[in-house]
């Protein structure tokens, strides 16, 4: 190995990150190498007197970071001291959401289905008007339809007679009656 | 040590200043002398100082890493980044060659051993090479000062720089070289001196 490997070898052990191993290595390395063994002796002096020098920081400085703990301190106790009210809000969350989405499903109920139960009473007022239509129907309609079935049997036996002009106004009145079932089918439709 | 820093921020979470003083005051050398070197003056490193620990404060409850030290020589170094991409972005850790051999930055550095800061410096050694470190290219100083000013391992620089622990040794390596060759008289009295 290269003296620069062992160079590091002596920075490590000298910051106490050299293992067993390396260490017997670089022993046996300091033992042959003159160049290795004085600059472990020089850098153990730079290093040794340069930790001796140390520069000191003002009061000033000290106090201004211990008055940023303070306050960052009082800041921390008032974030600790809120939590005693924020749980309450955090209880009464659950039931807030649900009162307030069962308010708005009701509003959505009553907004949705209003038209729809207003066309059940609609429908149910109109029932009645149905009810009589087809009571209607079924009194008046028959008895139209057998006449008209019968005038047109009329018709037909007339048309094979030869009776054009007796047919002429019987053609009127099946004219007039299919109106008025029209009409009536009109207003039920 | 370790062990100690946690019941203090454990202290400091349950409302007691008092512990986060004894952190300030545990590391409060380490990490002036540190940023002392790493920017421009005293003014600019007091302003620094504060605001690491204004940053570990305000989120120390994010605080999750092994090393509390660590952690804010982490914020340290960001804010000594920030500083000096806002001061001179051109020569913002600009050593990439020289751990390749090159040495772009040499060149203008003046010899330490002769120079005005090493004589206003005196005989001391100590502030001698700490008034050498600070012509280190900044990444080299970084490490140099990382290692020797707040005592860190490899494994911590190299996380703080986020780089390889070879990357960190080389750095150091490369410092120490210069500094060896910058301090040699120095190291020749005083290795003769001491028996
Ligand atoms: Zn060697």
């Amino acid at each position: 190995m290269k003296c620069t490997t062992y160079r590091n070898y002596i920075l490590l052990r000298h910051s106490g990150e050299l293992g067993s191993l390396r260490r017997s290595l670089l022993a046996r390395h300091l033992s042959r190498c003159a160049a290795c063994r004085a600059y472990a002796e020089d850098a153990a002096l730079v290093m040794t007197s340069a930790r001796q020098q140390v520069a000191d920081v003002s009061p000033a400085a000290i106090e201004a970071v211990l008055s940023f703990a303070r306050k960052a301190h009082s800041r921390s106790e008032e974030i600790r001291f809120r939590p005693s009210r924020e749980p309450l809000l955090r209880q009464w969350r659950p039931a807030l959401v649900y009162a307030g989405f069962s308010v708005l499903l009701l509003i959505a109920f009553v907004t949705v289905l209003s038209p729809v139960l207003q066309t059940r009473r609609d429908v149910a007022k109109h029932s009645g008007e149905f009810a009589a239509g087809a009571l209607a129907w079924d009194d008046g309609m028959d008895d139209e339809l057998s006449e008209l079935s019968g005038l047109m049997a009329t018709v037909s036996a007339d048309w094979g007679n030869g009776e054009s002009s007796a047919a002429g106004s019987e053609i009127e009145d099946i004219e007039r009656l299919a109106r008025e079932l029209l009409e009536l089918e009109g207003v039920q439709i | 040590m370790e062990l100690d820093d946690r019941t203090w921020l454990a202290e400091y979470r349950k409302g007691s200043v008092d512990a986060l003083a004894m952190l300030v005051e545990r590391y409060r050398k380490p990490l002036f002398g540190f940023i002392l070197k790493m920017t421009e003056g005293r003014e600019d490193a007091e302003e620094i100082f504060q605001e690491v620990w204004f940053r570990a404060i305000r989120n120390m409850d994010s605080y999750r890493d092994k090393s509390f030290i660590s952690w804010l020589f982490r914020i340290a170094h960001n804010l000594v980044i920030d500083r000096a991409r806002k001061m001179k972005p051109v020569e913002l850790l600009s050593s990439r060659g020289e751990e390749e051999g090159e040495d772009p930055i040499e060149s203008r550095i003046p010899d330490p051993a002769r120079g005005p800061d090493l004589d206003a410096a005196g005989r001391d050694l100590g502030a001698r090479i700490l008034a050498a470190v600070e012509k280190l290219p900044a990444e080299q100083k970084e490490v140099f000062l990382l290692r020797t000013q707040a005592e860190l391992s490899f494994k911590e620089i190299a996380k703080i720089q986020q780089t390889s622990i070879n990357t960190a040794l080389a750095r150091m390596q490369y410092a120490l070289d210069k500094l060896r060759g910058w301090l040699h008289e120095d190291y020749t009295l005083l290795k003769g001196a001491t028996p």
